[in-house]
């Protein structure tokens, strides 16, 4: 159970401040590790479409925690801790693969595509000599198995009996824009890892400030992918860590309003806006980015 | 846009994080649209148009506050509560991310 200072108190102000110790304690990084990562909360594995035979597994991890997530011989997702019940190496040390069984290199302890431990090399010793004793039960430190939901073809793992349904955990609100989005079956295109050198709740808010898009990436605003003045909005649900935020076609107001910051002006002003498109200039069905002067303001527009 | 990826946020650290992203089309895609989502998965990873500058953003933060742990960050923007907004200038949807991390925590 890890303890966090008496002295780090959340602030009086409630949720319209953020206590940077969140961000930096130690104890804090423990404590989320136990609550939430190892606790009540989903954690979020990949997509079902990267697991298509029986007997393909990936690794990824629950926090820190490594983890094995695997379709086993009857086409069941299951998760457990990449962790052998023996000494504790890594089970599975490939991103991603197919295997009837799975082995530890270290000392060949083997384990079924469920997690559970299947055999001990060497367990009755040779000739009498050696093994472990009768009673011995190394199943009893078996790597830990996760309960797994799959929503809309994506894999959520929880250690925790008491977290709530996936859908539940959601909302209803969310769990709608996920089935718009994931709506037929998917498959995997490629991927992209990244490093932040940040916690990993500033990453999680950034995802959510539906504030900053337009303002910290000027390509939105530059090409109109995505400007404030557009209509939009941002749903939240669950317990308030569900969201979606969407934009739509049109501006909600004109497009230049004297409240905006300069920069959010600058960037307005180099986009490219339709009613200046002399005939020289036509609709784009492809949107390509324009690099040719007269036109170096935007996306939609190309010689014609 | 014609991008579709999901992302895991795995934390390696109070200061260091790493994401993720998987891209993903529909088995029903041609060969022409899975080419598309492709080439407009630029937008994100590590060398994304956008995923670029939010990994800076986020690490301006982490050094920007590395002395100042007892202050606080100032997030009113669209009130102080926690709901759907019909605008994006807000930060509700933060607000509810600490509303339920608090409650996971014992906050």
């Amino acid at each position: 159970m890890s303890t966090i200072p008496a002295s780090r108190v959340w602030p009086p102000e409630g949720l319209a401040r953020v206590p940077y110790w969140i961000y930096q304690d130690e104890e804090i990084y423990a404590r989320e590790q136990e609550r939430i990562y190892r606790g009540d909360a989903w954690n979020f594995l990949g997509l079902e479409a990267e697991l298509p035979e029986k007997g393909d597994y990936k690794t990824t991890f629950a926090g820190e925690m490594p983890v094995v997530a695997t379709r086993d011989e009857t086409g069941t997702i299951r998760c457990f801790e990449n962790r052998c019940a023996h000494r504790g190496a890594l089970l599975c040390l490939a991103d991603r693969g197919n295997a009837k069984e799975i082995a530890c290199v270290y000392h060949n302890w083997t384990y079924d595509l469920q997690g559970n431990l299947t055999s001990v090399a060497f367990r009755r010793g040779i000739q009498g000599k050696g093994g472990m004793p009768g009673d011995a039960d190394p199943g009893s430190q078996a790597p830990r198995k996760f309960r797994v939901e799959i929503f809309c073809g994506l894999m959520f793992a929880t250690l925790s009996d008491k977290t709530p349904p996936i859908e539940r955990y959601i909302g209803p609100e969310v769990a709608a824009r996920i089935r718009r989005v994931m709506k037929e079956p998917v498959k995997i295109l490629g991927g992209y890892t990244q490093v932040l050198q940040s916690n990993w709740k500033l990453y999680f808010e950034n995802v959510k400030d539906t504030y900053h898009a337009s303002l910290l990436h000027l390509f939105f605003s530059t090409f109109r992918l995505n400007r404030l003045e557009q209509k939009g909005g941002v749903v939240v649900g669950g317990e308030g860590g569900s969201h979606a935020s969407f934009t739509m076609m049109g501006s909600t107001r004109p497009a230049t309003s004297t409240s905006a910051p300069a920069c959010a002006r600058r960037a307005a002003a180099t986009r490219c806006r339709r009613r200046r498109c002399s005939s020289r200039w036509t609709r784009s069905a492809t949107a390509s980015p324009c690099r040719s002067s007269p036109c170096s303001r935007g996306s939609c527009c190309s010689r014609s | 846009m014609n991008s579709l990826a999901v992302r895991q946020v795995l934390p390696k650290g109070a200061g260091r994080t790493e994401l993720v992203w998987t891209c993903f089309g529909y088995e029903s895609d041609d060969a022409k649209m899975d080419e598309l989502r492709m080439r407009q998965s630029n937008l994100v990873g590590p060398a994304g148009y956008i995923s670029l500058e939010d990994g800076a953003a986020t690490g301006f933060v982490q050094r920007g506050a590395a002395g100042a742990s007892e202050r606080s960050s100032f997030v009113e923007m669209g009130g102080r509560s926690v709901e759907s907004s019909e605008s994006r200038v807000t930060e509700t949807s933060v607000r509810g991310l600490w509303q339920q991390y608090r409650r996971h925590m014992g906050l």
